[in-house]
């Protein structure tokens, strides 16, 4: 192993030189791929997705229907995974219960990576007064306990688990602001701007042509992360009963319906816990594989 | 010195008067007001009227904010609108239990969580590196009501050996609460320690491969001597405050752990003052977690200055 | 508590097998879920009164007794007038307060006085307001006379809020508990661990248990996490679900307790189309309540009921038959106008947990009539201010009362909480002699009529009343199957472990 240059933030020579994003991808998975945890992670992330697309296909029961004669039966042939304490079908509802809590989080990461990257950028390169009032703000913003405001939001706004969205994002973001101001100020400081400034190049040309590359790989290994921690944010709203509400399968409400039973019917928790965890892990494996091949150092910093 | 600290505490407090103030905004964005959200059913006619009048609601926003302000500044958060007790009567105990599970696994996680870090980092990419490494993933992965539940499932409920939930009455010394919160205190040691490990080994690799632990090593100074005496305070210095922000983000996260347990700290108010719909006293456990959450990393930054003898003579540092 | 896990924790430190049952003096542990989140008050009379210590810390003048009638307690008999305005109860002799003070009318007239002040705000107010002025004739014997006749006053006494507190007490006995019951306070701590013990003077004699723990567990799932391991010996409510976790277990004993809880959907017969009796008979004679008790609540989770408020524990409650009737329920739509069946819309909430489903349960039921129902879910919040009371179909519930006080709360013409807007002089005549009528058969008979008048012409569908599932360890004795508002701590008593 020979990965020495993990010291920055980012390492100039990885992307600078391809001028079309696409013509890197494939480099790139490959990288991820020959690493058996990239490996791993791939696979879990997109039997996941997968599963979001084609379970409501194949899942062999209705996902609500409630059965009195067959309240937490253990698996049968019937049941695979047994059924839960209303008699519904735990494997139908496990195939399904990541459903919700996907799309949510991985729109809500995606406009966080987005907002709050453009942001941090924008700020590390205009600099002086109005960043640092900025910054101020966002420092504030930080110590606001996010997890609140989401019950609190959920609680008393109605709208559903949708309008966990706008808030989920907004405070992700806000951490990402920092991120992407960072990434942009050392990255501007890098040599290869500077050369490009002596060239004579505009700063337009600068900006979409040198930094944006860098600055996408700091931001997709940011949105891969924020990715899996929204996933246990949302399970943990869900358990709390604050996230997707009954009947709609979701693992976070399915572990905590089912963790009185626990004694008697493992399998209605057991199921979901593994899916939920599976996902998140690979999810968790795939950005630290990405951050590798990008060289893109993620674990040097707090969550949050 | 003494600037550096007058400078960190005048901006915590100013964060402080910031989230005082968001939180009000947002309880007042917040369709229906305290009382129609906490009376229900009975939200109708005198009732309501004397409700609103006693919480002062027929006033305009902003003069409700500066007198609930001024209160704030004297110590007084009000009263709770469910409990019907000064809400630092409340909040004062809770916040007490809360800190104590806090600090407790922190006690445990740290040093735990250093020492496997320092040696997953130094073994790094052998054996002891991929079990460490993959554990502390699980731990960070798997959520912890599972991992709480689990606990249970298997130390209270199959042995016997702890209580499932927490059982203790208000006033409970720390002696008396310790027994009590061994699962808790597990749950939460286990996955600030996965936290702090991965930062921690990444810091190690870093300082392993730096120049003058390199030249240490070609000078021929003994392994051991180069991690304890040269790499590990250069290591961790640049880490403690990320680790106050880990533990810090950690803390707003036992709310689940306090659920699961029974633990009677902020979080469970939390979830009950939600419920009731007792909007003051959301709003002061929402100052009370940024308060939490600005202390450690006062704390964190006292520290580095305490260590850090260039920092001690050096005056500005960087907002970010 | 205090010091039961430090013990335990210790000993399975230094002992890793025998820490499985270290022998304990008798103590019962109750889970509760601290509803009032420490604002629980030790006064009996309070919106907040603290239900279990209330419960074993007092008497009441009467107690009920399983037929549901009221038996003597600290009244060991009582007399009435003709009219049924005037009452005579005669005290106990020798009952003394925790405090050491001796029971005496004096007593008697000062708490019922505190239950009418109206500054206290107790909700047994309203019940007790009929009564006047209250004496005490000798130092044994109290006189109630009544504003209006009431030929059932000691049920109203039996309301669980009327303990007797001492003389004066009225601003202390929140903190202190001084009652005459069988358990006296030691701590109070509601959001903790309240302690009471064994009073040893208590006229019955003392009590099965020495010590009484009321352990705050405020969430569902970690009470039956405590009852599981052990840390708790008695749930108050399990729902039927829970039942599996401890059925069939040797180490606990499941009750199944019939309540007059109810929840129910009512339509305003002040308003189209519920304003035709035939519509709303209509409406009520779809429904199969067997079937409904089933799919909502499971197997036993409730007894069907027949559109009546007054549960089939109450001395009043008028028994009858109501199976499903489409065929009439369709002859007496179009007799309305309807010939093409009829939509309607439902609103409902989660503000509780069966409303969704039994909504479901009934649109699916009454389609086979050509009842078009439209169920809206609307948000939990501001559903008892905007929506119950304010649009025609509405889900509603209601806690257990006896039936004198149901029929006037929520049917009597112009109540406040008469949810269907329903005016029937006859039914208000018909409660008003009940009240004065002397003669226990002829009284029932009233009672039986009104609630037949509710049947024929009312805007409330009552499909069932609710069971509620109790779940205790095996090492309580004594602990009968009664309604779960009058519990006799005293008797109870428990087996500690040998070993």
């Amino acid at each position: 192993m020979r990965v020495a240059t993990q010291t920055g933030p980012v390492n100039a020579g990885a992307a600078s030189a391809g001028p079309g994003r696409f013509r890197r991808v494939k480099p790139v998975m490959r990288t991820i791929l020959s690493r058996p945890s990239g490996m791993a992670g791939a696979v879990l992330v997109t039997f996941h997705l997968l599963l979001v697309i084609i379970a409501p296909v194949i899942a062999p029961y209705d996902v609500t229907q409630q059965d009195a004669d067959r309240i937490l039966e253990a698996p049968s042939m019937a049941h695979w995974m047994g059924t839960d304490s209303l008699g519904r079908d735990v494997l139908s509802r496990t195939m399904l219960g990541g459903q919700v809590s996907i799309l949510i989080t991985l729109a809500a990461s995606l406009i966080a990576a987005v907002w709050g990257g453009a942001v941090g950028v924008s700020l590390g390169l205009v600099g002086g007064r109005i960043d640092e009032v900025c910054m101020r703000l966002v420092d504030a913003f930080l110590a606001i306990p996010g997890l609140l405001f989401l019950l609190l939001i959920v609680s008393f706004a109605g709208g559903g688990v949708f309008a966990l969205i706008p808030t989920l994002s907004f405070f992700n973001g806000i951490s990402v602001v920092r991120i992407g101001r960072g990434a942009a100020q050392s990255v501007a400081a890098r040599d290869f701007i500077t050369a490009a400034r002596v060239r004579g190049h505009h700063s337009r040309f600068i900006i979409f042509r040198e930094m944006l590359p860098n600055l996408q790989d700091i931001l997709l290994v940011e949105w891969a992360m924020r990715w899996s921690w929204m996933m246990l944010a949302f399970s943990s709203l869900s358990f709390l009963g604050f996230g997707a509400s009954p009947p709609t399968p979701d693992w976070g409400l399915m572990i905590s319906d089912s963790r009185e039973f626990l004694t008697v019917a493992p399998w209605a928790g057991f199921w979901p816990a593994l899916f939920l965890s599976t996902l998140i892990i690979g999810i968790n494996l795939f950005a630290d594989a990405l951050g590798k091949a990008l060289y893109v150092d993620r674990e040097n910093r707090a969550p949050g | 010195m003494l600037k550096i600290l007058v400078r960190r505490l005048v901006s915590a407090l100013f964060t402080l008067a910031f989230v005082a103030v968001v939180v009000f905004a947002v309880a007042e964005a917040l369709p229906g007001d305290a009382c129609t959200a906490y009376l229900g059913r009975l939200a109708q006619g005198e009732r309501l009227d004397n409700c609103r009048a006693s919480l002062d609601l027929d006033q305009p926003a902003a003069k409700r904010f500066v007198h609930w302000a001024r209160d704030l500044a004297q110590g007084d958060l009000g009263n709770s609108l469910k409990r019907k007790k000064p809400i630092e009567e409340i909040v004062g105990p809770r916040f007490r239990n809360t800190v104590i599970l806090g600090t407790v696994a922190a006690l445990i996680g740290i040093p735990l969580a250093i020492v496997l870090g320092v040696f997953a980092g130094v073994y790094r990419d052998k054996i002891p590196d991929f079990v460490i490494s993959g554990v502390s993933l699980l731990a960070m992965t798997i959520p912890e009501f599972v991992i709480a539940t689990l606990l249970i499932f298997v130390f209270a409920i199959s042995f016997q050996w702890f209580p499932a939930v927490t059982i203790l009455p208000t006033d409970a010394g720390i002696r008396e609460i310790l027994p009590n919160i061994v699962l808790p205190v597990i749950t939460l040691a286990f996955v600030m320690t996965a936290h702090i490990l991965r930062i921690t080994r990444a810091s190690v690799i870093d300082a392993m491969h730096s120049e003058y632990v390199k030249m240490a090593t070609l000078k021929g100074v003994p392994f051991r001597r180069v991690v304890f005496r040269h790499m590990l305070p250069s290591a961790l210095l640049p880490t403690i405050n990320i680790v106050a922000l880990t533990i810090a983000w950690l803390l707003s996260g036992v709310v689940v752990i306090e659920k699961v347990f029974n633990y009677p700290g902020l979080g469970t108010l939390i979830i009950q003052s939600i419920f009731d719909r007792d909007l003051p006293l959301v709003q002061a456990i929402a100052l009370m977690f940024a308060l939490i959450y600005i202390a450690v990393n006062l704390i964190a930054d006292l520290l580095v200055i305490l260590l850090n003898p260039k920092l001690r003579s050096q005056v500005s540092g960087e907002g970010g | 508590m205090r010091s039961r896990f430090t013990g335990r924790f210790m000993a399975c430190l230094l002992l890793l097998s025998a820490c499985a049952g270290l022998a304990q003096a008798a103590t019962l542990r109750l889970a509760y879920d601290a509803g009032f989140g420490g604002a629980e008050s030790l006064d009996p009379y309070s919106p907040t009164r603290f239900f279990f210590t209330t419960q074993a810390m007092y008497n009441r003048l009467v107690r009920q007794e399983d037929d549901g009638s009221a038996g003597p307690d600290l009244a060991t008999s009582w007399s009435v007038s003709g009219d049924a305005r005037t009452w005579t109860f005669h005290l106990r002799d020798g009952v003394r307060f925790h405090s050491g003070k001796l029971l005496s009318a004096q007593d008697v007239v000062y708490s019922l006085y505190h239950a009418l002040d109206p500054e206290r705000g107790s909700p047994v107010r309203s019940t007790l307001k009929i009564m006047d002025r209250i004496e005490a004739v000798d130092r044994l014997t109290v006189r109630i006379h009544l504003k209006s006749a009431h030929a059932d006053l000691p049920l109203l006494l039996l309301d669980q809020r009327c303990g007797i507190i001492p003389e004066g007490s009225a601003d202390s006995i929140e903190r202190t508990g001084d009652g005459t019951g069988p358990f006296r306070l030691v701590e109070n701590d509601p959001e903790g661990v309240t302690v009471l013990e064994a009073n040893p003077g208590y006229w019955e004699g003392p009590p099965g248990v020495e010590r009484v723990e009321i352990v705050a567990i405020p969430d569902q799932v970690a009470q039956i996490q405590a009852m599981l391991a052990g840390q708790i010996d008695y749930l108050p409510s399990i729902n039927r679900r829970q039942l599996k976790l401890f059925e069939n277990h040797p180490g606990y004993i499941v009750q199944t307790i019939r309540t007059g809880h109810w929840p129910g959907m009512v339509m305003r017969t002040d308003m189209v189309p519920f304003d035709d009796p035939n519509v709303r008979r209509a409406m009520r004679m779809v429904v199969d309540r067997e079937d409904m008790v089933r799919l909502v609540l499971g197997e036993g989770g409730g007894e069907p009921s027949c559109d009546t408020p007054v549960w089939a524990g109450d001395k009043y409650h008028a028994q009858r038959h109501c199976p499903q009737d489409v065929g009439q329920a369709k002859a007496l739509l179009s007799e309305a106008g309807y010939p093409d069946g009829i939509d309607v819309d439902l609103y409902t909430s989660s503000v509780d947990k069966s409303f969704v489903s039994m909504a479901e349960v009934y649109q699916n039921q009454a389609a086979s009539a050509g009842i078009r129902v439209k169920i809206h879910q609307v948000p939990a919040d501001g559903y008892w201010t905007d929506t119950w009371m304010q649009e025609p179909f509405v889900a509603t519930r209601w806690n257990q009362r006896p039936a004198d006080q149901i029929l006037n709360e929520a049917f009597r013409s112009g109540a406040a909480w008469n949810e269907t807007y329903w005016h029937n002089a006859q039914f208000d005549r018909a409660l008003d002699r009940a009240r004065k009528e002397v003669n226990e058969k002829r009284r029932r008979e009233l009672y039986v009529r009104t609630q037949q008048l509710l049947y024929d012409d009312g805007g409330a569908l009552i499909p069932f009343h609710l069971n509620v599932n109790r779940v205790f360890s095996s090492k309580l004795r004594n602990l009968p199957p009664e309604t779960e508002l009058f519990v006799r701590w005293q008797y109870i008593g428990k087996t500690e472990n040998e070993e």
